[in-house]
């Protein structure tokens, strides 16, 4: 009896605080990034995914993003087969994703914040430091906006030398996020 | 005289074949699915191989659980993101839907088709 009564506190002890604590998580399937090489090429390297999925933690700020990598379209439908079959290798690395932290975030204030976290495309984790992204928190929506770069040697991208001159070297990168408060 | 008609019949058929060979595979070919067997056919693809779902357009039928901004999901499994207007749909409507697949997420445990259209049942 004494033991048994020593196992209810215990569960008890683990199941209050986590009933206490109801996580605020936001979340959204329809996410926007695109990047763009921002070049005067003649076909412009630029590309878009609509269905990003995002989940944030708005009580410590930890956020996870994932892109599908089939889901870029590109305007010019060679350059998508381009990207996919031999460069993204989207068979092979089918998702990019970024998992990391929003530095103080405080859900009663809107401004721009610091991401930190890791990249993972084409098989490659690339650590990122403090990128400024706007932060927009309304009732039971956040927003989160804004454009970074990315070098495109990091990602282990393998580019012909004939075609060098054509690909961009650096990529911006847009994103908007328009997530929803998940219901508990 | 007839050997203009054969040299019409040689250009025709050289020409048919140049079709076949050149444009032909171009066009993607379509699949009909419902949403158990999109799931069955991806749990059974080889992650290191091509995946032979993205190559095709699927033809997918099945019932509208969630209704998004411009995405519907079907069958609570298949997230459906929609190039055109979705506003008169409802949930619990039965759909026909033309859609690329794109993969699986991870993160909400749902299989994603882009730029979808609908298809008259």
């Amino acid at each position: 009896m004494k033991y048994f009564l020593f196992f209810l506190f215990c569960i008890l002890g683990f199941i209050k605080p986590l009933n206490l604590q109801a996580q605020q998580q936001f979340m959204t399937r329809n996410g926007n990034i695109t990047f763009d090489s921002k070049l005067d090429s003649f076909v412009p390297v630029k590309a878009e995914n609509s269905a990003v999925s995002a989940l944030l933690n708005a009580d410590d700020g930890e956020i996870a993003v994932l892109a599908l990598v089939k889901g870029f379209s590109f305007k010019n439908s060679l350059m998508e087969e381009h990207f996919n079959e031999s460069y993204a290798e989207s068979d092979l690395h089918p998702k990019a994703t970024f998992t990391g932290k929003i530095s103080n975030f405080d859900i009663q204030d809107s401004k721009p914040y610091l991401f930190s976290g890791v990249l993972s495309f084409h098989g490659v984790e690339k650590q990122l430091y403090e990128i400024p992204l706007s932060v927009e928190i309304e009732n039971h929506r956040i927003g989160i906006n804004g454009e970074f770069q990315l070098v495109v040697s990091d990602f282990d991208i393998k580019v012909p030398r004939i075609v060098r001159s054509k690909i961009p070297e650096k990529i911006y990168v847009s994103i908007n996020l328009d997530l929803e408060k998940l219901d508990n | 005289m007839k050997k203009l008609v054969v040299l019409m019949i040689a250009f025709a058929v050289i020409s048919a074949a140049v079709y076949v060979c050149f444009f032909l595979d171009r066009i993607t070919p379509t699949i009909e699915l419902t949403s158990a067997d999109l799931i069955y056919k991806f749990s059974m693809e080889n992650p290191s191989n091509k995946s032979t779902l993205s190559e095709k357009n699927i033809l997918l039928s099945g019932a509208v659980t969630t209704v998004e901004k411009s995405a519907l999901i079907v069958d609570k499994k298949i997230f459906c993101k929609f190039k055109n207007d979705i506003s008169a749909v409802k949930v619990g409507d039965t759909i026909r839907l033309l859609g690329k697949f794109i993969g699986f997420d991870e993160l909400f445990q749902e299989y994603k088709l882009n730029d979808c259209s609908f298809v008259n049942q």
